[in-house]
């Protein structure tokens, strides 16, 4: 069996970092792992999607539209664009964060409502509060990836995470606990 | 193509089976080897998002020199018919305030920008180049600018990195863009982009000696990226600005103008700044006319842009 997870968020938020924290730890947890930076400038600001998919075998590294089990959005308008990824029973994991395109603003709270209710396993995580508490926003993908890690059984053998980062990840593991 | 002409089969694009533009993607690459075989096969239709997202084209980062430099250039040369030669670079994304009109390749606007000059005189023609571009492609086009004394303003944005690519080394401290321009004879001025008061000066000056001959103008100030990196490792956290909601008159001049991607315009036209995305600049601290823009270290704004201009 074969876990097929995107990862979106903003250029700058450590998209392709989370997405490559997400394979390292599927990796030593045995599986096989593929990983594709699909879209997006790392940096300046724009939709960023990384595609990770974990098994026994795996023998492509893209998801399909329709062939998420998982997406994880650092960010919720993201979120909503990574919505063609998504299947019937699928989890959607989303930073309670929305940053802003320049001249588009879209009110928070109607973003994060239009999320739930669309037959899908919507779980909505402060990382970002999480992270600004920590001392740094810079952290929230470390906080989603405990939480991912967590959702996907993933969360054992993280020690070559920085001391830092292993905070984070550790508050994301514990919410994740807690939630489910 | 060339199988074709070599008597194999073929079919692609050119008989529809694949799209001709745009991103193949797995849906229309499973459609077209659908077709090819014969096989009738339909995918059901991905969900749709329940709100559409509004797009999210690539922007300066929060902070970024070049934006200041763009916002100091438009003011300097409002009211001008400008044509901007632009390059390429993280700079290319002053395309998001209409200001590069063209851009071909590494080192083109200087090239391109003295022959538009001499062909449309009645444009005011500013090039811009990022300091790797200038070093890299741009030299033998300055030659040119010397001898044929094109009447253009070229702008180096020296952010003192090859920012776009990833932030690799540039020669900007060892070899000034100043200098490199005044060795060739062309007059060069400097300024710094978070001096925004004295760079749309130093702007407004060098784009009225630009009507009779070349000027060159380094906006120096290295990239925000390196310099957060530069900070992080010191310790330091920059400061942080916000917009007091009683003094804001939602005359739109930084988000609209300045174009900060820190910066939205709420629904009633108020601007709000994303804690989470500030990074000290103060650039729209400066352009606000109302003094709406503050920030509750102003001690620190000092020593910040300091450390940063040593980045
Ligand atoms: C001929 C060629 N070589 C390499 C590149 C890759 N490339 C893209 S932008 C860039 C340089 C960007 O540096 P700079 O001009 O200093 O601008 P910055 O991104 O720092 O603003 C390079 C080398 C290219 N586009 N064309």
């Amino acid at each position: 069996m074969v876990t097929s997870v995107v990862v979106v968020g903003v250029g700058g938020q450590g998209v392709v970092t989370l997405a490559r924290w997400l394979g390292r730890a599927a990796a030593a947890a045995g599986h096989d792992v593929r990983i594709a930076e699909v879209h997006g400038l790392s940096q300046r600001g724009g939709s960023v999607d990384v595609h990770v998919r974990f098994g026994e075998r795996v023998r492509s590294p893209t998801v399909p539209e329709g062939g998420a089990d998982y997406v994880i959005a650092l960010e919720a308008l993201e979120a909503l664009r990574a919505f063609r990824y998504l299947r019937e029973g699928s989890s959607l994991v989303v930073n309670k964060r929305v940053i802003q395109v320049p001249g588009k603003y879209v009110e928070p709270d109607l973003v994060f409502k239009s999320l739930v209710g669309k037959g899908f396993v919507v779980r909505i995580v402060p990382a970002y509060d999480i992270a600004v508490k920590l001392g740094d926003p810079l952290y929230e993908n470390a906080v989603m990836f405990g939480y991912a890690a967590a959702l996907l059984g993933l969360a054992g053998a993280v020690d070559w995470l920085d001391e830092r980062n292993l905070k984070a990840f550790r508050e994301g593991v514990s919410l994740a606990q807690r939630s489910s | 193509m060339q199988l074709r002409s070599m008597g194999v089969r073929t079919k692609g694009k050119i008989d529809g089976y694949f799209p001709k533009a745009g991103e193949l993607t797995l849906r229309a690459v499973e459609a077209g080897i659908a077709r090819v075989l014969g096989i009738s096969f339909s995918l059901p239709d991905p969900p749709k998002p329940p709100l559409e997202p509004p797009a999210r084209p690539p922007y300066f980062c929060p902070g970024c020199p070049h934006m200041g430099t763009f916002y100091a250039l438009k003011i300097a040369a409002a009211g001008q018919k400008v044509v901007w030669s632009g390059d390429i670079g993280c700079y290319t994304l002053g395309v998001n305030t209409g200001q590069q009109d063209l851009v071909t390749h590494m080192g083109s606007s200087l090239g391109l920008g003295m022959g538009i000059a001499e062909a449309d005189k009645g444009k005011l023609v500013v090039a811009t180049i990022g300091d790797s571009t200038f070093y890299h492609s741009a030299l033998p086009q300055l030659v040119d600018l010397s001898a044929s004394r094109a009447p253009l303003l070229l702008v180096v944005m020296d952010n003192n990195y090859t920012a776009m690519t990833g932030g690799q080394p540039s020669p900007s401290r060892d070899v000034p863009a100043e200098r490199v321009a005044e060795a060739f004879g062309i007059r060069a001025y400097v300024t710094d982009p978070a001096d925004v008061e004295k760079s749309v000066e130093v702007f407004k000056r060098a784009v009225a000696e630009a009507k009779s001959g070349p000027v060159v103008v380094v906006s120096k100030r290295p990239c925000t990226l390196e310099a957060l990196r530069v900070a992080r490792r010191s310790g330091f956290k920059p400061p942080r600005y916000y917009v007091d909601p009683s003094a804001c008159r939602a005359c739109g001049i930084c988000y609209n103008l300045l174009k900060c991607y820190a910066i939205s315009r709420l629904p009633d036209g108020k601007a709000w700044i994303d804690p989470g995305l500030c990074n000290g600049c103060s650039m729209c601290a400066q352009v606000c006319p109302y003094d709406a823009i503050k920030t509750n270290e102003p001690g620190k704004v000092k020593e910040w842009l300091e450390l940063w201009s040593r980045a």
